[in-house]
């Protein structure tokens, strides 16, 4: 014979049942934490740089709350402007060209019959050089006396150009390397696309009466749409951070004229050492990153629902 | 509406031949079905004359114009996909439309269009709805719609039911013959399954390993295979065979050794090696046939009985009476009705005719 339940017996089963439902909630207790202190915490640390002025003296850092200094700093920042400039012409022109070049390698290599693993394989190379490597190889490339783009266009009979040491050439010479960097990246991701393509689906728009840019426009670029957003977004944020070929081949030069967020960034912290005004740029540098994120999802998912 | 023609029509891989001098003509308004085993060659057939393949050798024509050189969208025809390939990223009414979006049809004749053919089909509900959120049968009338929409000239189907269920199956098997029937449009049909290839043609086209085994309307295919291959499979259950020489003027001695009498007048020489087949319901279950076994299989299939006899010469079948109770293991004789016997020559495969007209009941 067991008692009737009484209402704290009732009560302790409720906690349980309670407890029972909610354990997989639970559970997750401990990663969560994890998370915190590995991502988070690093971020509020940001943060609150970005508010305070850092100071090493007597071995040790001193940090004190002045968030108006920060600021002032920023309005301050005559290469700010410049900077923020070429870093939008360096990320529109450099990921515009790498996604239709990406593009159109990817569908024209996978619409050869044979030969297509090794055309991949040789086309991926550029993404397995060190960036340190890149930046010295270009650098002699780009060389006025002797550089392979020179030596070209004297056989086409034009005068040496100043590729790095020009104020007008030395963004173009980056955004150059950039795309012979990056293209095999986007060209990688939409090729395992192009592959995926549904044979049938293109072919019954060939029956239906699809011209060859018919084709393109309405069938094939929609069904690439996915893999085109994902290029972009990673490219875009990744262009917006692009640090090594600036600092090797220009050093930002002549002038702050191919200066890019991340070398200015670097400036700021290790030869201004203004690790609060610092911390703030990288903030709103992550502002920036997302809202394009935002944007491109917004544009791609209209131009999708089109 | 047109006619199509196949003339001597070669297709190579590199240096594999897998077709040599097909030819085939499809009359204008005519619904054809190519039949065969995968791998025969059939959808490399409607392939090529829809243009997604190329030939290696002959002539295509379409409506009397050749149209080896022409793209796919130059031909004036429509296709039904086995996958339906309906494009993922448009509605029905987008895939509907899309042919004519493509030929710049003006927007209002385009809705027009797809609502009229969106009826026909009874998929006026859908027309919002996009491919993900439909069901096997659904996706397949889109796919037929979007071949009617655009009144192409000639229809070209591959194997467009085998991904529906067997009930549907036979459902839109009909509705398809109907469809034909309405719109009178020249049609070609791939399938493997001989059951759709005898009841929906006008006139089929049993293939096999790259040739045409034979032309012609289904019951005389039925009756009159040409070869064995083609006796084999058409027909289910399929057709018995035996193999043997001939004794005399008019019997088989069969590799069991049992004695076949052969049709009178038949025509074959003694000591030639035969192949003849003869089909369920020709052979006759009776107390003191020509071939003595013992029952192994009872089939019931509610309007028909096929019982299965282990004989000298391999488990043969005959249709049965249901009232007949047979039980596995029972001592029974089948008697092949000798006029209905269809004789092959055995290295070659082909039919052996008569002099005379021979008459398969």
């Amino acid at each position: 014979m067991t008692p009737p339940p009484g209402p704290a017996r009732r009560r302790r089963r409720g906690l349980v049942e309670a407890l029972n439902a909610t354990f997989k909630h639970w559970s997750l207790l401990p990663a969560v934490l994890l998370f915190a202190l590995l991502t988070a915490y690093p971020v509020v640390n940001l943060l609150r740089m970005a508010v305070s002025t850092i100071e090493f003296r007597e071995g040790g850092e001193n940090w004190s709350f002045t968030p108006l200094h920060n600021w002032s700093l920023l309005l301050a920042d005559t290469a700010l402007a410049p900077v923020v400039r070429n870093t939008l012409v360096f990320v529109a022109v450099a990921v515009a060209i790498e996604m239709v070049a990406g593009l159109a390698l990817a569908l024209l290599i996978g619409g050869l019959t044979r030969g297509k693993a090794v055309m991949r394989t040789l086309m991926i190379i550029p993404i397995l050089v060190p960036p340190v490597a890149i930046g010295s190889m270009f650098k002699l490339m780009f060389n006025h006396d002797f550089g392979f783009f020179n030596q070209i266009l004297g056989w086409v009979g034009i005068a040496p150009v100043s590729w790095l040491g020009s104020t007008k050439l030395a963004l173009l010479s980056v955004i150059i390397v950039d795309v012979w960097h990056w293209v095999p990246f986007i060209f990688l991701i939409l090729f395992a696309a192009v592959e995926g393509l549904p044979k049938e689906v293109l072919e019954a728009a060939r029956v239906d009466g699809a011209t060859r840019g018919q084709l393109l426009r309405r069938v094939t670029l929609p069904l690439l749409m996915p893999a085109l957003t994902v290029a972009l977004v990673f490219r875009a944020i990744l262009a917006f951070k692009t640090f090594d070929e600036v600092y090797l081949l220009t050093g930002g030069g002549p002038g702050t004229s191919s200066e890019l967020l991340s070398l200015h960034l670097y400036k700021v912290f290790f030869e201004q050492n203004q690790l609060g005004y610092g911390a703030l740029l990288s903030v709103f540098t992550i502002i920036g990153v997302l809202s394009l994120m935002v944007l491109a999802r917004w544009l791609t998912r209209r131009w999708a629902l089109r | 509406m047109a006619s199509v023609s196949i003339r001597d029509v070669d297709k190579a891989y590199g240096p594999t031949v897998v077709m040599k001098g097909i030819d085939l003509e499809v009359a204008d308004g005519e619904f054809v079905v190519l039949v065969g085993a995968s791998g025969c060659g059939k959808s490399t057939l409607l392939r090529m004359i829809a243009g997604l393949e190329p030939i290696t050798g002959g002539e295509i024509a379409i409506g009397g114009e050749r149209v080896n050189e022409l793209e796919p969208r130059e031909r004036d025809i429509a296709m039904v996909f086995q996958s339906y390939a309906l494009y993922p990223h448009l509605n029905v009414r987008g895939n509907l439309g899309f042919s004519l979006a493509l030929r710049h049809v003006p927007r209002a004749e385009i809705d027009a269009q797809c609502r009229q053919t969106a009826e026909v089909l009874d998929l006026g509900q859908l027309l919002e709805r996009f491919p993900r959120q439909l069901s096997g049968g659904q996706r397949q009338r889109v796919a037929m719609g979007r071949a009617i929409v655009r009144q192409p000239r000639v229809f070209l189907f591959d194997e467009p039911l085998s991904n529906l269920d067997a009930k549907l199956r036979i459902a839109m098997r009909t509705e398809i013959r109907a469809l034909h029937q309405r719109l009178g449009a020249t049609s070609i049909y791939v399938t493997h399954d001989q059951v759709e290839a005898m009841t929906m043609a006008d006139r089929m086209v049993v293939m096999n390993d790259g040739r045409i085994e034979q032309v012609g309307a289904p019951l005389d295919v039925y009756d009159r295979p040409a070869t064995l291959y083609v006796a084999r499979f058409i027909g289910a259950p399929s057709i018995n065979v035996l193999e043997g020489v001939v004794e005399g003027r008019a019997a088989l001695r069969t590799r069991g050794g049992q004695s076949l009498p052969l049709p009178a007048g038949a025509g074959v020489e003694s000591g030639r090696e035969l192949s003849i087949g003869v089909r369920p319901e020709h052979v006759v279950l009776c107390a003191d046939g020509a071939l003595a076994g013992t029952v192994s299989v009872v089939e019931h299939l509610g309007h028909e009985t096929y019982v299965y006899v282990d004989t000298a010469d391999g488990r043969l079948c005959a249709l049965a009476d249901r009232a007949l109770h047979l039980a596995p293991g029972a001592a029974v004789a089948l008697a092949p009705a000798p006029e209905a016997l269809h004789l092959f020559d055995c290295a070659s495969g082909r039919r052996i005719d008569a002099p005379q007209k021979q008459v398969a009941a």
